[in-house]
This record gives C-alpha cells, sequence and structure tokens, in this order.
C-alpha cells in the first residue's frame, strides 16, 4: 500500500544533476571564502600584535620578494615578444609605445603576476593551512587563547594581496623597460622617444585600473588559498585536494574578474 | 577553578568532579580518546552531548569568541605531542603564546625561557631553539609544550597525556620537576589515559566507564 502511495519520482539527467551539483558548491565555495574575508577584515587590529605581523612579513617576503626573480625575467620576455610583434606587423613607430601601454598596464601585467601567484603561492599556503587543520595546530593556537583567524589567516591575505599589488607594478615596469630596450637595440627605435609616447598614452586612469586589478585578484586568490587550507581536514589525501582545489578556483576567479573589470571599464 | 557537572562526552557518560582553585588532581581514563575529548570539552573545542564544563567560573562554550580567548590565555595547556606549530622553530614556539599576548618578549623573557629548558632538561643552544619541531624526540616536544604553557604563568595548567608511552627516566625526573613546581603553583589538571607511564605525586581520581557506570576513586 505504501507503494502506491508513494509519490512518482523523474529520474533527473544525470548531466543536469551535476552541473546543479557544481553551481550549488560554487555558491557555497564562494559563500564561505567571502566569509573568511569578512572576519579577517573584521580582526585587521590584530596586526598590532607582533606574531601576526612577523607571519605578515614572511608572506610578503615568500609571496612578493622571492617571486621578483620569475616576474622579472616573464615581464622581460613579455614586453620583447609584444614589441617584435608590434614592429613584425606595423613598423618600427610610435604605436609600439601605446600598445605596450594598451596591453601591459591595462591587461596583461596584473593578469601575469596573478596566474605566478597562483602557480607559486595558493598551493603553498592551502596546503600548509590543510596540513595545520589535519594535525590539530589550529586547535592548539585556540587553546592557547590565539585567534586562528588574526595569526594564520589575516597575514596571509593581506600579504598576498600586498604582494600582487606591488608585482603588478614592478612587472609593468620591467615588460614596458624591456620592450622598449628590444625596440631601441633591435630596431633602432630611440628609447627616449618610446618612452615619451608611453608616458603620453599612460593615463592614470590605466594606472588605477591596473592596481585595482590587482587588489581584487589578490584578494580573491588569497581567500580562495586559505578557504581551501582553513577547511577541517581528517585524512592527509585531502591536503593535495586542497590545494589543488584552490588553485582552480583561483583560477576561476581570475578569468571572471578579469572579465567583468575589463568590460566595466570599458571606453 | 576546573568542574565537570554531568557531562557526557566520547565514551563517558555523567561525568562530574572538579578541581578547587590551587589544587593538583591527576586524572586517569581508560583511552586517549576519552581523554582527549575531556581537553577538548574544557577548552570550548567540542560540546559535550549533555552537561557542562566550567574553566575559570565560565563555559568557554557558551562564552563569545573574545571572551573564551580570554579566559583560554589564562590557560595554560600541555597536549599529547606538545602541540608546537610544525611550521614554527622551536624558540619562537615557546614564545609565542607570550608574544601575542603581551607584545614582543625582551631578553628577560627569554632568558627565563631558556631557564625553563634547563630545568626540564632542554638543550638551549641557538642550534637546538632553532630546530623545527620535526626534527625533536617526542619527549623533546612534550618538554617544549610544557615550558611554552609555563612561560606565560597560567593560573590553570592542564597536561594532556604528556608523559603517555614515555616510560623512560628522562620522563620520570620530567614528572618529579612538574609536580614540585605545581605544590606552590596554578590548579592543575593532569590527564593521563596509561597507567604504566610516570605520573607527578599529586591527588588522583581515576574515570572509567564499566558497562553503564562510572567508576570513580583512586587508580
Amino acid at each position: 500500500m505504501a507503494l502506491a502511495t508513494a509519490p512518482v519520482v523523474t529520474p533527473r539527467p544525470v548531466a543536469v544533476h551535476l552541473l546543479g551539483a557544481k553551481v550549488v558548491g560554487g555558491v557555497h565555495h564562494a559563500a564561505g571564502s567571502t566569509a573568511l574575508l569578512l572576519h579577517a577584515v573584521a580582526r585587521l587590529a590584530a596586526l598590532r600584535r607582533p606574531p601576526v605581523r612577523t607571519v605578515l612579513l614572511r608572506q610578503v617576503y615568500f609571496s612578493g620578494i622571492e617571486a621578483l626573480e620569475t616576474v622579472a625575467i616573464v615581464s622581460a620576455v613579455m614586453g620583447v615578444v609584444i614589441v617584435s610583434q608590434v614592429v613584425g606587423l606595423a613598423g618600427a613607430s610610435s604605436l609600439t609605445g601605446k600598445v605596450l601601454v594598451w596591453t601591459v598596464v591595462r591587461e596583461i601585467a596584473p593578469l601575469l603576476v596573478a596566474i605566478l601567484m597562483v602557480a607559486r603561492s595558493v598551493p603553498a599556503v592551502a596546503t600548509e593551512l590543510a596540513s595545520m587543520t589535519l594535525h590539530r595546530e589550529v586547535d592548539t593556537l585556540w587553546a592557547a587563547g590565539i585567534d586562528p583567524i588574526a595569526y594564520l589567516i589575516l597575514p596571509r591575505i593581506l600579504g598576498m594581496t600586498l604582494s600582487v599589488v606591488a608585482l603588478t607594478l614592478y612587472c609593468q615596469v620591467v615588460a614596458i623597460a624591456g620592450g622598449l630596450a628590444l625596440a631601441a637595440l633591435a630596431v633602432d627605435l630611440p628609447p627616449l622617444h618610446q618612452l615619451w609616447a608611453v608616458g603620453q598614452e599612460l593615463h592614470p586612469c590605466d594606472l588605477g585600473i591596473s592596481l585595482i586589478k590587482g587588489l581584487l585578484f589578490g584578494l580573491g586568490i588569497a581567500t580562495a588559498a586559505c578557504h581551501h587550507g582553513y577547511r577541517p581536514h581528517t585524512s592527509a589525501t585531502q591536503i593535495p585536494q586542497a590545494a589543488t582545489g584552490a588553485v582552480m578556483h583561483a583560477l576561476l576567479f581570475l578569468f571572471l574578474t578579469d572579465g567583468v573589470v575589463t568590460f566595466l571599464t570599458l571606453p | 577553578m576546573i568542574r565537570f557537572l554531568d557531562v557526557c562526552c566520547a565514551d563517558l557518560e555523567g561525568v562530574t568532579f572538579e578541581v578547587v582553585t590551587g589544587e593538583c588532581t591527576r586524572v586517569a581514563l581508560a583511552s586517549a580518546e576519552t581523554r582527549s575529548a575531556l581537553v577538548r570539552a574544557l577548552l570550548g573545542l567540542e560540546r559535550p552531548r549533555a552537561g557542562r564544563v566550567l574553566l575559570l567560573e565560565h563555559e568557554v562554550t557558551a562564552c563569545p569568541p573574545a571572551q573564551a580567548r580570554t579566559l583560554l590565555a589564562r590557560t595554560g595547556v600541555v597536549w599529547a605531542g606538545g602541540g608546537l606549530v610544525s611550521n614554527l622553530q622551536v624558540g619562537n614556539n615557546l614564545l609565542l603564546p607570550f608574544a601575542y599576548h603581551h607584545g614582543r618578549p625582551g631578553p628577560e623573557v627569554e632568558a627565563r625561557a631558556r631557564a625553563l629548558c634547563d630545568v626540564l632538561g632542554l638543550e638551549t643552544s641557538d642550534a637546538a631553539l632553532g630546530r623545527l619541531p620535526a626534527e625533536l624526540s617526542p619527549t623533546e616536544r612534550c618538554l617544549a609544550g610544557v615550558v611554552r604553557a609555563w612561560l606565560t604563568d597560567p593560573e590553570v595548567m592542564i597536561y594532556e597525556g604528556v608523559l603517555d608511552g614515555l616510560a623512560t627516566d628522562r620522563a620520570r625526573g620530567v614528572a618529579e620537576v612538574v609536580c614540585a613546581r605545581h605544590c606552590r603553583g596554578p590548579t592543575t589538571l593532569w590527564l593521563t589515559a596509561d597507567d604504566r607511564a610516570p605520573q607527578p605525586a599529586m591527588a588522583a581520581l581515576a574515570l572509567r566507564q564499566e558497562g553503564h557506570r562510572l567508576v570513580e576513586g583512586a587508580p
């Protein structure tokens, strides 16, 4: 009799079910990350505590200073490639400097630095935090009266964000310098003339937008790393999963945000 | 003051006991899981299934986070295995709670940390204090945890199976040092799940679940 009165359940197509699960998972992750970021921001006053400042400086060193060499090489090569392409297409002209500004300053520099950060720091932070939660070190901190979010999360988010913003500026300078150096050496474009063209084309608004992008990218990828790492873990196999999840979500956030900001700031 | 009022957690049902201010009590438990559950309930890391757990007259799980942290800052905990932060050198581990709550430690605090290490037989050379926790032996990790907790002069000390599984002469020496310190020291709760491990001489209570009955008494 119970069977007769049971509601008829129509099986959903598997694809719809999977898509729904993905969407729900994504929303859940976004909500969790936002909550973690807000918790961290609410604890900014904890920066007056020496151990928190020490963690912040260590994070800036690891994410920012140790990345200088890699960012310099990649940026210089990028500048050279862009200039050689422009010269190849349009010949030696003042267009070279303009294209450098359009591409490097507005678009590529923040994105490139953020991608390098995702490759270097996001898995490191997620793995470190996941290992700490697995081994109950977070409980140890709590038991000592130390706020784990203030001590572990806030300095990591802040350190990575500051690093992305600073490296974005650094990347822009190195890429433009590298591109102009190639232009001067290979195709005999006078560097001062090109520099003048860059200066003419470069508006404070462009720099502002690129720094805002850097800020958003930094906050987003750092929060993704911390959110995946800081969740409760009960097995060692969850540690690489935390790193992979953090990288994937950080990349997704990065490209979505870049698209949205670029669309909103179209001239 | 530590008080368990009709607490149900892990395999324990209806546990009631207290450690009054200034008193030292050793509690023997049947398993490491039960021992861990009692500590976690006491520190507000887990809510017991029933009953109330009071630390310094407050229920940590019922306190707002800031108040809970203030309470816990007045409490020293030594975890089984030491509970050190794995990515900090031993020296920084020892000073972490002090630095967090009181600001950058001066030379006198560092000298005190070295003196406490000496008392417990922990190496104090710069090289030794520059090691990471993973490079220490289990006994050294426990001793570092003890020094870290003592350095903040807590009102309540909780030892979670610190010497369990360490039946060595060194561990026996540590038990004597702990006992000597707590004769005049803070309210102390020493939890153990290993009858064969060295234990400090203090008032003892055994909590064991036998069927549905909780057995209390001297271990």
